[in-house]
Order: C-alpha cells, then sequence, then structure tokens
C-alpha cells in the first residue's frame, strides 16, 4: 500500500469578512492560539482591509472580503485547525456565511514510474484513446459526488505528485452548502456545527477514497 | 491619472491602517499599492490622457480601468518542517496528582478501538498549555515521526490542549432561551428562586 | 423495564434495546418503565435512543435534576460550548425526545415520574409487581442542588468537559417486588455517607421503604468501599442472595478491588462480575507508535473491553429456589 507522506487539511468559506480583524494578537487575546506562537508569528505579514495573511506556527490563514481559508500541513495540528475555526467565529457570531469548504490534500508515495503508470491507466483506461494517439497519458482527473444532507458535494482531484516523486496527489474538497438562514448567528451557528459534526467523519471520509483507490490492483 | 512609479509593499504602514480597523472603523482606500509576487492575473497598465501604454509590452493599448488598488499575495514562508503521523488521539484529563496526569483517550486514527487510559508525567505538558491542564480538559496527543529542516529525523510524542473562546455573556443569552424550555418541559415556574451566579 | 443505559462498544448501539430485540421483545409496546439512576456517563450513553425507542414506555429520572441548577448546567453546555460532555449532551437528546413526546400529545410532558426516596412508582396489581425508588433523600435532594451549581461554567471561565461528581447524592435506588416474595435491588452508584439522612443510611433508617429483603442484588457503586456497610447486607438483602457486581475500569483504581470483593463475598456465595476488571485486551499497533508510548507514558491500558451478562431467570415469581443464573463471557462467577 503507497505510503502518505504529505498531508494537509484547509478549511475555506465562503461569505462576507473583515480581513483586517485576522491578526495573531487578536486570535492570543482571545486565547486560540499559544502566546509564543502569536509572538513569533511570521514577520512578512499582509493586515489590510482587502485581505490579511499571515503564518501562526504551522497555522496558515489567508482572508479575503469574501473567503477565509485556514490551513495547515502539519497532521498534529488538523483538530486544533478545527478548532481554531470554530472559536474564531463563535466570536464573529455575525458572520453571513454561505458556504464552507473542509478540504484534505495527500501526497502519496509510488514504488515506482511503471506503478504510476499503470494506476492512471486504472483510473482512466488508454484503449480508445490509442486509437487517436501513441502515448496518451492521464494528467488530471476530477470526480464529483453531490451530497443530499448535508447539502454540497465531494470533489476529488487526482493528479501526479509534485512533491512526492514518484507519488500520486489527492485533493478532496468536502464542500457544504448553508441554506440562507434567517438570522446571520444562525448561520455562523450552521457553519460550526457543520465543522463540529463532520470534521472527522470528512477527514476520514477523504483518506479512505485515497487508500481504496491506491489499494486496488493495477 | 496615474503617473508611472514602481509598486511597492510597505508592511509598517499597512499596520498603521489596521490599527483604526480594528477599532471597527472602516480603512479609507488610499492609491498604496501591493506588492504581487505571483503569476498576476492581469497585465498592469499605466494611463495616459488618451490611451494607455503597457508596462509589460511598452505597447499603446486601448483605454482599459485600472483598479484603485492593486491586492496581491505573498507566497507563505515554506514549513520549517514535516511530521508524520503514525497515531493520534483525544485525550480527556481525569485527574493530576503527585505531578502525574491521568486520563482517557479515545483513538482518532483508528476510531472502532476501545478507549484506553494513560498517566504521564506534568512535566510533557508544555509551558504555554499548562494553565489549561485542569480536570475535563482535552488533549491531542499525537506519535510520529517529526523531519526537521536539516533533515534529522525525530521519533515525538506532543501534546497540545484543546482551545476555545472562554465562555461569553453571548454564550449564557443563547443558554438561557434553551433553558427556559427545559424549565418549561420540567414544569419548573419563575417563581423558584434561581441561585445562578456569574 | 429498562434501568440506564451505556453502548455496545463493537455496534455502538444500547446494549438493552439489543438485547430485548434478540429476546423477540416489542420494545415499543412491551417496554413500561424507562429509569435513568443517575446523569453520569457509564449510565446514561444511549438513553434517548432507548426512550425513542420504547415509546409507550414511563420515564423516570432522579428528583434531584428538577432544579434550575442542572437545567441551566444542561442548557450552557448543550447550547454553545462546542464541547461534547457526554452525560450532560446525553441528558439534552432526552430532553429533545421528551420533547417530541410533548408535541405529538399537544401537553408539556416532562419526565413521567420524579424518582424520590420511598416513591411507588409503578404498580401492576394483576401480576402483583411493584417498583419502587428508594432514594434520593429529601437530604440528598437538597445537597445535589449545590453541587449541581459549583458545575455551572461561569463567565470568562475555559470551556471544558463536565466532570462527575462523587458522591453521588442524586442517584436512584430501585426496589422491585415480583410477587410476594421475590425482590431485587439495584443499587446504582450510590454511597455511603456519615449523615444518617443521605445515601444507604437514609434508606436502611427509613420506615416508609418496602419492607422484605432483597434476594437478588447490583451491588451499588461498582462494589467500592465508599458503598460498602453491614447493615446494607443484613438489613436489605437475603441471607443467601445473588450479587452482580459491574466493574469500573477507570482511574487510578479499577473497582471492586479485592478488599471490596472479600467484604462483598462475606454476605454472597454466588457473586457474579458482568466483566474483566482489568479492562480490554491490549491494542497491537505500529511498534515505533508502541516504543513511543512506553517511553512517554507511565501505564497505559484498554478500559473498555467485550461485555459480558448475567441473566438471572425466575421460572416463577412464586417458586424462587427455581432460580437459574447464566453468563456470557467475559462475566464470570467470582
Amino acid at each position: 500500500m503507497p505510503s502518505l507522506e504529505l498531508d494537509g487539511v484547509s478549511i475555506v468559506l465562503l461569505g462576507l469578512f473583515n480581513p483586517a480583524i485576522f491578526q495573531p494578537m487578536w486570535f492570543k487575546a482571545h486565547g486560540l492560539i499559544r502566546g509564543d506562537e502569536a509572538e513569533s508569528a511570521q514577520k512578512i505579514t499582509v493586515i489590510s482591509p482587502e485581505i490579511s495573511q499571515f503564518k501562526i506556527g504551522e497555522f496558515m490563514m489567508e482572508v479575503w472580503r469574501e473567503r477565509f481559508m485556514a490551513s495547515t500541513n502539519d497532521a498534529t495540528l488538523f483538530q486544533p485547525l478545527r478548532d481554531l475555526v470554530i472559536g474564531a467565529f463563535s466570536l464573529l457570531e455575525h458572520t453571513p456565511i454561505k458556504a464552507i469548504g473542509i478540504n484534505r490534500t495527500m501526497h502519496f508515495s509510488i514504488a515506482d514510474i511503471d506503478t504510476l503508470n499503470r494506476f492512471g491507466d486504472f483510473l482512466a483506461p488508454k484503449d480508445s484513446w490509442k486509437e487517436l494517439m501513441d502515448t496518451p497519458g492521464l494528467a488530471v482527473m476530477i470526480m464529483k459526488y453531490p451530497r443530499a444532507n448535508p447539502e454540497g458535494e465531494i470533489n476529488v482531484r487526482i493528479e501526479a505528485s509534485q512533491k512526492v516523486i514518484p507519488g500520486v496527489y489527492f485533493d478532496v474538497n468536502n464542500h457544504y452548502e448553508l441554506k440562507k438562514e434567517e438570522t446571520e448567528v444562525e448561520g455562523t451557528m450552521k457553519a460550526i456545527n457543520v465543522l463540529k459534526d463532520n470534521w472527522e467523519p470528512g477527514l476520514l471520509f477523504s483518506l479512505k477514497i485515497a487508500e481504496h483507490l491506491l489499494g486496488r490492483d493495477y | 491619472m496615474y503617473s508611472p512609479e514602481e509598486v511597492r509593499f510597505d508592511p509598517g504602514q499597512v499596520s498603521e491602517e489596521t490599527q483604526s480597523q480594528r477599532q471597527g472603523e472602516r480603512g479609507k482606500d488610499t492609491d498604496r499599492n501591493v506588492l504581487w509576487l505571483g503569476p498576476p492575473p492581469f497585465t498592469l497598465h499605466k494611463r495616459t490622457e488618451s490611451s494607455s501604454i503597457s508596462l509589460v509590452t511598452g505597447q499603446r493599448e486601448p483605454d482599459m480601468e485600472l483598479p484603485n488598488r492593486i491586492v496581491v499575495r505573498l507566497p507563505f514562508p515554506p514549513p520549517t518542517h514535516r511530521f508524520k503521523l503514525l497515531q493520534q488521539w483525544e485525550g480527556e484529563l481525569i485527574e493530576i496528582k503527585n505531578e502525574e496526569c491521568t486520563a482517557i483517550l479515545r483513538d482518532m486514527s483508528h476510531p472502532e478501538n476501545p478507549i484506553e487510559e494513560i498517566t504521564f508525567s506534568v512535566a510533557e505538558i508544555s509551558s504555554s498549555d499548562i494553565s489549561l491542564a485542569v480536570p475535563g480538559s482535552i488533549f491531542y496527543l499525537s506519535i510520529g515521526y517529526y523531519d526537521r529542516i536539516d533533515g534529522q529525523r525525530l521519533r515525538t510524542a506532543s501534546i497540545r490542549f484543546r482551545r476555545l473562546p472562554a465562555w461569553t455573556m453571548s454564550d449564557f443569552k443563547r443558554a438561557e432561551e434553551e433553558a427556559e424550555k427545559i424549565k418549561g418541559i420540567f414544569g419548573l415556574t419563575k417563581e423558584i428562586r434561581s441561585v445562578e451566579r456569574y | 423495564m429498562i434501568v440506564d443505559s451505556c453502548l455496545d462498544p463493537s455496534t455502538r448501539a444500547p446494549i438493552a434495546l439489543q438485547y430485548l430485540n434478540q429476546k423477540g421483545v416489542n420494545v415499543a409496546t412491551d417496554v413500561k418503565l424507562f429509569l435513568i439512576s443517575h446523569w453520569h456517563d457509564d449510565h446514561i450513553s444511549g438513553a434517548s435512543e432507548v426512550l425513542r425507542a420504547c415509546k409507550s414506555a414511563k420515564f423516570v429520572c432522579s428528583a434531584a435534576l428538577r432544579c434550575n441548577e442542572f437545567v441551566t448546567l444542561v442548557s450552557r453546555y448543550q447550547s454553545r460550548s462546542m464541547m461534547i460532555s457526554s452525560g450532560v449532551d446525553e441528558f439534552a437528546k432526552i430532553i429533545g425526545e421528551l420533547e417530541s413526546r410533548s408535541k405529538s400529545k399537544k401537553v408539556i410532558i416532562g419526565p413521567d415520574t420524579w424518582a424520590l426516596a420511598d416513591k411507588r412508582i409503578f404498580f401492576l396489581p394483576n401480576h402483583g409487581i411493584e417498583v419502587f425508588t428508594l432514594s434520593p433523600s429529601d437530604a440528598a435532594l437538597t445537597h445535589s442542588f449545590s453541587s449541581f451549581a459549583k458545575l455551572i461554567p461561569t463567565l470568562k471561565s475555559t470551556k471544558n468537559r463536565v466532570i462527575d461528581l462523587y458522591p453521588n447524592h442524586a442517584a436512584v435506588c430501585v426496589w422491585i417486588n415480583l410477587g410476594k416474595d421475590l425482590k431485587i435491588l439495584l443499587g446504582a452508584d450510590l454511597e455511603v455517607h456519615r449523615e444518617d439522612s443521605f445515601g444507604w443510611k437514609a434508606i436502611f433508617t427509613s420506615n416508609t421503604r418496602p419492607a422484605g429483603k432483597a434476594l437478588v442484588i447490583k451491588v451499588p457503586h461498582h462494589g467500592s468501599s465508599n458503598s460498602y456497610l453491614k447493615e446494607i447486607w443484613t438489613e436489605l438483602i437475603d441471607p443467601d442472595p445473588i450479587a452482580v457486581i459491574t466493574p469500573f475500569t477507570k482511574g487510578e483504581k479499577p473497582l471492586p478491588t479485592d478488599l471490596d470483593l472479600k467484604n462483598i463475598r462475606q454476605h454472597s456465595k454466588r457473586t457474579y462480575c458482568t466483566g474483566s476488571r482489568t479492562g480490554g485486551k491490549h491494542i497491537k499497533r505500529d511498534s515505533s507508535v508502541e516504543k513511543t508510548l512506553k517511553e512517554f507514558a507511565k501505564s497505559h491500558r484498554v478500559v473498555t473491553g467485550k461485555m459480558g451478562r448475567v441473566t438471572v431467570t425466575f421460572p416463577d415469581s412464586a417458586n424462587i429456589t427455581g432460580v437459574q443464573v447464566s453468563i456470557q463471557d467475559p462475566a464470570h462467577r467470582l
């Protein structure tokens, strides 16, 4: 079974935000991060009305007026990342949020190039293509899966890894649509509840997708 | 009308702008620009009275609207290390006695596994988390390989306590609505004196 | 009748419902009483699911919970805490189920009965079946209110899980009469207190409790010394009883200890335990994980193992000599 070498998660919220609020000392003031993490936040930061971007320890945050993203590539911090976002938006309870994405990116190492090519053939058989061209190869595959409850979809993107060579890269996006609520507070609470209830199952399912495909015979 | 000027980013000036915004004011639009270090989605144009000259090609281009502010992203600094996770638990501290912590563990890597119990030294808790270590507090215990930037690999166990905002009046107000409903179901009336203290 | 609830570790389903379904019992119509002895984790997990399934059952819980303090505790943790505190969360779900029942009947219905000392909560005269609750006492009731108040989070305090408080004055002990001769005592987590008006002393000094001595006892508080008093066995229990203990494997001192067992066995030659006292089988993990855990932890063990079962069967409530006890591994006779 190919080994998971690099693993990252991100939380993306779509709505209306004030980027200037999001900065390391704000998180520290509310006890959402360690004091020494805030102190050592990377100096190259942008805090402005249009965009706020900074790194606290191994948490990365990027906030635009209509998009919030928090991410980490440190697997020990996946749960704390969720807590950080839940904590922030339980304080900013009047933030209008219309959609939320829980995303996992994984790089698996593959034994060799031949195995990688066979995996590509398994995902997208080339017989029909070979009738038209000599050496067709799969560059990117995206599979979509609509979800009824909660409403949304799952998008799975698979391609050769650029960081683990030879390797396969999976990007699984768990997208949740939040119905327009009567009050902004209810919308924020709904986003928090999505994170509370779907975080662990969502991440486990993302891993399961990758392991299921990589575990097949090819 | 814009005169050609070099696009430059000054983090100090941006921070000052942020101070007023922290107090709730909306920042005023300025004509300060921010440096773009990634592949631009657009080309920069210098506007003249009759037409624009592309700063990229130097050719005269039809008039195009130039945004007041060019907001760009800086790439995040590269990671200082990598961590290959082997096993993770969510723990609940149930007792601290004689510099020893006792906790219940729930296996997050394999949720089908049964509950476990562990005791460990208080010294394993980082100084920034020690104030959070009380009975009922939640932490994450992770075991794996820590690959330093110099290539050294270390096998480690690390603890990080869960952080959530402290209880607020807003939390209590929401709870009051719920409490009224429960009191109705329990047949408790408003005449019964409440002993709630904040 | 179902008293308390816990989940089967392998199926995550309430074990009482699993058992009754296996026996072919229609839980929606045939379960007449569902009682929660107290709100701690190990007695309440899955209770809301049981309540939902047992549509005809009367719901009974301790009168100690009927106070502003407990309501405040549940409402604060339910609404915005983002912490899952099993016992309190489960009770919040029970309240949700009660609310659903209210809506369908168009009247506000809380728990059907609030358990108090020496109160008959169920009676089937044709079958000679009576169920009494022996606790909480009046003094315990009052004391419980202030105990809950201590758990209520205050402004600006950190959000943590609700911890279980001991001694548990709110616990409900149950006494069951089956016919004229057969009596059963379910001891819950009730403990012995130095004051006569609390805990077990309040029960055996009461002159309004049901008469007789129980042949079957579910030993209180996992057989711990905190719940042992010779008078419980001499005043309330038959000289040759069947005693069933459920072990408690968490914490510094798993229960029952060897000394606890020695105390119990001097009163009962037929003592059974529903599971292993040392917890479950060790989980085999990657050697790097095992090695690191060994270096990190001073001790480490699995606390929840496979669940056993002790079944006590009376072919006829009038003939208590025909009792049969069967056990399912890892339950065992001590």
